[in-house]
């Protein structure tokens, strides 16, 4: 049997990082050591692994592991919850509809992707509550049509957005204030105030390019704590 | 003993506090053992020679600086680069300043400033 | 709007640095046909004013926290700057709170850099702690790296910008300058026969030791010590117990804040004009450009100085240099001027006559400005 050596390494790495290579997800709450477990497992599976089945799935190492190091920064003794799912779009197709037609177009047909691909929940050492959902939206449009000698062309369009939506409960009690400068205008800002205020940050942006992911997860993510930014009262 | 003075967190900002064993030869401030790198710099001295990977424990400290200075330019929020902590902050309240000023000096607008000539 | 000049400093005040912002803005108005200077107001100056084709801006917001202070000023400037965005070809700095907000943008940044805030936030605020100095030079070293010019007052400061690793073709040095005085008369409040001293108060300036050293003139009858100070009576409070605790209390006059051409005439009467700068890292390894001794140099008065880099820039041969923070020293090198009064007008005519002028300073940044 072929890769044996490689198979063998691969049951040496931590579980969660096995589940992502053979099912390409990975769904846990756990204490930031835990996850820093992970992150060792997972540092080692380039030089170990070359088999390209095998690879880490496309957005392991450019968007969950420099998120995962970064909401592990914040936490104190809580823990940080992360689903990923990056089996990417394919299967998670809605159903289709027709659109209405005209000459020469024969058919056109309409289906949307949401891939809610990331979520994550961290309690922070402050006694807030963060959390992140990335979903995809991907509407897809096929038209087919056929010119007067009878030949058939067939034309996909594809339109991604990306919605990034973060929220942050604060701790009871603890005060917040309005930043000093309004958010970019694509960013939206909801606050619930109350005895445990809530910040809601989102935002819908044009699909990133892979390495412009976490720059822009963070950027959203930045909202929540500006309110509570260490700038104190004048 | 001195505490070590590494900003930790990446949102919640905060200082490291454990017991220094050494100075940063960067920067020259306290370091911890926890926070030292191998050729005795501070994190953010140690990440802004490389750009480092996520893999790298060190990794946040220099990534948490580039984010907050393209933050700090989309939201038009210069305070958010400078990331001065409360700690920081401190040290510059009116009416704590030795023998340098009186406390009401801030009233006639006229306060120290950063260094003036 | 074509042009702006942002400054985290009063505008106008009776500080050097207000005299510098003057020069070096009315340099950058006149090219782009006016412009904004944004500066830091309060004391009942105006917020807005408009002359001519300048808009004047003043940043009055009062927050006790300097941070807090810089921060909400750097807002403002970014506040400020937006609508003129798309037309603004040209921004000049003075500090890294202007800097930050206008990086990053289609215009040019001239960064002007008098002094190194790192340097000298330990000596102004010696409570701070070396973490806050490193964040506060990296927020400086950030800005000078990422300005299209740097424009130093002296060579010595173009070193030390050259150590932080700032590339040193963008580096040009627009030394200060003064302008001839017209008054030649003291005023006539003034006493007889005096030394006087020029400048605002910190611990740098060393004012301590010219106190010490005027005592050891105790025996030169009539001879006061003038010290015109660019800050209110209340920080000088410290020197004044210092004076009566040496007992030279009486014949030491204090003038506060005055205006910039009373200053001259007090100039022009003064015997010997001393510059007791004192040898810290401040003044040696961050420089200094001292307007007071350009104008003394200018007035036509002697001048006795620390031997320091940047002074022996200004002041050559032509004037007493003394080791710094040595009351001795300095009081023998006075007390030489004044016994020798000839030679000593002698030497301070020689000085006057190569003090650069304040058209000379402006052609030299117009030549930055041609360049970026």
């Amino acid at each position: 049997m072929f890769w044996r050596k490689t198979r063998r390494a691969i049951d040496g790495f931590h579980p969660l990082h096995q589940k992502l290579i053979w099912e390409h997800v990975l769904s846990a709450a756990l204490p930031r050591s835990e996850w820093m477990a992970l992150l060792a497992s997972l540092s080692r599976h380039n030089e170990l692994v070359r088999r390209r089945k095998w690879a880490l799935p496309p957005r392991t190492e450019s968007v969950v592991v420099p998120l995962i190091r970064v909401l592990c920064e914040d936490v104190g003794r809580g823990t940080v919850g992360l689903t990923a799912d990056l089996r990417g779009h394919a299967g998670k197709e809605g159903p289709r509809q027709q659109l209405p037609v005209r000459r020469p177009v024969r058919s056109a047909e309409q289906w949307w992707v949401r891939d809610r691909w990331l979520s994550a929940r961290s309690e922070l050492r402050d006694g807030s509550v963060f959390t992140l959902d990335v979903v995809d939206v991907v509407r897809k449009r096929r038209i087919v049509k056929v010119n007067p000698r009878g030949k058939r062309k067939t034309k996909q369009k594809t339109k991604g957005v990306q919605r990034i939506l973060t929220s942050r409960a604060l701790a009871k009690g603890q005060a917040s204030a309005q930043p000093g400068t309004p958010p970019p205008p694509w960013i939206r800002v909801k606050v619930r105030r109350g005895p445990k205020t809530v910040i809601r940050a989102g935002a819908k942006v044009p699909l990133p390019v892979e390495r412009e992911q976490v720059r822009a997860i963070l950027t959203v993510a930045a909202e929540p704590f500006r309110w509570t930014q260490r700038r104190r009262s004048a | 003993m001195t505490p070590c003075m590494v900003s930790t967190g990446f949102f919640v900002l905060g200082r490291c506090g454990r017991a220094s064993v050494t100075g940063c030869a960067g920067c020259g401030r306290p370091v911890c053992d926890r926070h030292v790198s191998g050729d005795r710099l501070c994190p953010e001295c140690a990440t802004a020679r490389g750009y480092g990977s996520p893999y790298d424990p060190m990794w946040s400290y220099g990534y948490r600086r580039e984010t907050y200075y393209t933050t700090s330019s989309s939201y038009q929020d210069p305070g958010l680069y400078g990331d001065f902590d409360a700690y920081d902050r401190g040290a510059f309240d009116p009416g704590d300043q030795g023998d340098f000023g009186e406390p009401g000096d801030f009233d006639d607008g006229d306060d120290r400033d950063f260094g003036d000539s | 709007m074509r042009a702006a000049y942002f400054a985290f400093d009063r505008f106008p005040s009776s500080k050097g640095s207000a005299v510098h912002i003057g020069h070096m803005a009315a340099e950058l108005f006149d090219r782009y046909d006016g412009g904004l200077l944004g500066v830091l107001g309060g004391g009942g100056l105006p917020r807005y004013q408009r002359e001519g084709a300048v808009e004047i801006a003043r940043f009055d917001e009062r927050v006790p926290n300097l941070i807090d202070r810089a921060e909400a000023y750097s807002r403002w400037v970014a506040h400020h700057l937006e609508p003129h965005l798309p037309t603004m070809e040209l921004v000049h700095v003075r500090d890294p709170w202007s800097a930050l907000p206008v990086l990053g943008h289609r215009h040019k940044v001239v960064y002007e850099a008098n002094g190194l805030p790192s340097v000298e936030l330990p000596h102004t605020w010696p409570q701070a702690a070396p973490a806050t100095v490193a964040k506060l030079r990296r927020l400086e070293t950030h800005c000078l790296e990422r300005a299209d010019a740097i424009v130093v007052p002296s060579r010595v400061i173009a070193t030390a910008i050259h150590k932080i690793g700032i590339n040193p073709e963008k580096v040009y040095l627009v030394p200060n300058g003064a302008d001839p005085v017209q008054a030649t008369a003291a005023p006539p409040d003034a006493p007889a026969h005096y030394l006087v001293y020029v400048g605002a108060l910190q611990r740098w300036q060393g004012l301590d030791v010219l106190l010490r050293a005027f005592a050891r003139l105790a025996d030169l009858p009539g001879l006061s010590l003038v010290i015109c100070s660019s800050v209110p009576e209340r920080r000088a409070k410290l020197l004044q117990r210092l004076a009566e605790r040496l007992g030279v209390a009486e014949r030491v006059v204090w003038r506060f804040t005055l205006p910039h051409h009373e200053v001259a005439a007090w100039l022009a009467g003064a015997a010997v004009s001393v510059a007791p700068l004192t040898a810290c890292p401040r003044n040696v390894d961050q420089g200094c450009a001292p307007l007071k001794i350009l104008e003394s140099m200018a007035a036509g008065t002697p001048v006795v100085a620390s031997d320091l880099p940047a002074v022996r820039e200004i002041l050559g041969e032509d004037g007493r240099l003394v080791a710094p923070d040595r009351p001795a020293e300095l009081a023998r090198a006075i007390r030489v001027l004044l016994e020798y009064p000839d030679a000593a007008r002698a030497m301070a005519e020689r000085a006057g006559r190569h003090v650069p002028t304040w058209a000379d300073s402006r052609a030299a940044l117009a030549r930055v400005y041609e360049r970026v």
